[in-house]
């Protein structure tokens, strides 16, 4: 990604850049009653910076994925992040339109390429909707965001909007299904512990769902530690849900432990993990959908053949809908440009 | 036997590989840049793309030492605590966040003073120069200036 600064003596305004990831994922099933699912995703963004403080940025994504067994195919183009930054300090960001709302630390605002997270699998709450993901990972509205000065490293987010309407894949804007949604985040990264950092956040929406509306109420903590090639990652989720029309309370929870270790030397290149990963979706939630619990570890070898080039190879080991474990082998190739 | 062992010590003396010298990375700005000191955790933040805006609102543009480079490899894992691999990567994450733009890279010390004599808002870290280079100021960090003891990018 860095530039060449013989090629970059010119810093003139507008300055436009397209990036982008690229990954195929297959996986094969140890039970002979599970279709083996491939996929294969491209992620596109482009930046736009019109001066010193207005900047935009959009992200869509493309994934077809198809079954070996089974004649299925589909394919989904989908709109990730489309907003307009004003920033003039590290204190202050506000973007406005389509973009994260950071409930879930791990989500696209961090690691929404595969090409840069390290396992191949995505952790269950951290999925989007559309991956039967359960936690509202985008919303339209305003985000502000910053850091704060001092030795504690802290930084706050936080936005108003709109959240995911009554069909969770889709967040309306106008009609009848537009679901207010508000957002407060709070991390740390003090000074004295390089590569740690830890925080809260927490997200409130009432989605406009009929017959009867939703009541949302999320709440994430997360410690991460990231240095010298280790990284520790921990993240726990949960989610309320209550009914304006009905004292029931549906409570999903979940978390995820990710280890890695960058091999040093020779074998810089490797860098072998494993992940423990678990959601349990409230019982009788209808909104949540397709949304299932997830009881899952997996280990795993990321291999970077270059800095935007990698092989990750990963045998996971997962509870299956009918009760039993299962095994699935995972291979996925990634690239960015 | 005196002699003896005075040829062993000089045998050996001279078979022992010299000890690498020491490295000090000396922090260099524009001269119109406001700023005469960073802490090390803020040279932290700048690098790993986490603090992008000088204090005058401009954007900070960091420039690395060349990449196979001894003084890049001291920095990354004395200061950034990252592998050279790891440090990329973070940086494609970084402009795909929308945080902040690719930082350029240089091929020598050269090309990122010149670099920074043609950019006011850069930052670029050189290995202890001869002479003070033209165009440019060094930067004191942990208000400890390169010549002094206790200066924090020496190794």
């Amino acid at each position: 990604m860095p530039l060449r600064a013989d090629g970059a003596t010119s810093q003139s305004l507008p300055i436009f850049h397209v990036g982008g990831f690229g990954d195929i994922e297959a996986h094969t099933h140890s039970s002979s009653r599970r279709e083996d699912l491939n996929a294969a995703e491209l992620d596109v963004f482009a930046t736009l910076q019109l001066s010193n403080s207005w900047s935009a940025l959009a992200d869509a994504v493309a994934l077809k994925s198809w079954n070996t067994r089974a004649d299925e195919k589909s394919v989904e183009i989908e709109l990730e992040r489309l907003y307009v930054e004003y920033s003039t300090s590290d204190a202050f960001r506000l973007e406005l339109g389509e973009t994260e709302t950071g409930i879930v630390r791990w989500s696209a605002r961090e690691h929404r390429s595969r090409f840069l997270q390290t396992p191949v699998d995505v952790p269950a709450i951290a999925r989007r909707p559309a991956e039967d993901g359960a936690w509202p990972l985008r919303f339209i509205g305003a985000r502000g965001s910053g850091r704060m000065s001092g030795p504690l490293g802290l930084t706050w987010a936080a936005g108003a909007g709109v959240g995911p309407g009554p069909v969770r894949e889709a967040v309306p804007v106008f009609g009848g299904g537009r679901s207010p949604a508000a957002l407060l985040l709070l991390s740390s990264s003090p000074e004295s512990i390089p590569g740690f950092d830890t925080g809260a956040a927490v997200y409130a929406q009432e989605v406009h769902s009929r017959p009867d509306r939703i009541r949302e109420r999320d709440v994430t903590l997360w410690v991460n530690y990231v240095s010298h090639g280790d990284e520790m990652r921990i993240e726990w989720a949960r989610m309320n849900h209550s009914l304006t029309s009905n004292p029931a309370m549906f409570v999903t929870t979940g978390y995820y432990a990710l280890l890695s270790k960058r091999l040093s030397g020779r074998a810089e290149h490797a860098r072998p993990y494993v992940l423990l990963d678990r959601l349990r979706v409230a019982r009788g939630e209808s909104y949540l959908g397709e949304a299932a619990d997830e009881n899952a570890w997996a280990a795993g070898l990321r291999y970077d053949v270059t800095q935007r080039f990698n092989v990750k190879t990963e045998l996971r080991s997962q509870r299956s809908v009918a009760g039993h474990r299962e095994s699935v082998l995972g291979l996925e190739l990634g690239t960015s440009f | 036997m005196r002699n003896a062992i005075a040829s062993l010590v000089l045998i050996l003396t001279a078979a022992s590989p010299a000890p690498e010298a020491r490295v000090r990375l000396f922090v260099i700005v524009s001269p119109s840049q406001t700023v005469t000191d960073l802490s090390l955790a803020d040279l932290r933040r700048i690098y790993a793309g986490d603090m992008t805006r000088w204090p005058d609102g401009h954007r900070i543009v960091p420039v690395m030492p060349p990449a196979r480079s001894r003084e890049t490899a001291l920095f990354l894992e004395h200061v950034l605590r990252t592998t050279m691999i790891d440090y990329a990567q973070n940086w494609i994450s970084v402009v795909f966040r929308g945080r902040a733009p690719a930082p350029p890279r240089v091929l020598a010390t050269a090309d990122a003073i010149r670099f920074v004599t043609t950019h006011a808002d850069a930052i670029a870290l050189i290995p202890d120069p001869l002479d003070p280079p033209p165009g440019v100021r060094v930067i004191s960090v942990d208000h400890r200036a390169a010549d002094a003891p206790g200066y924090p990018l020496t190794w």
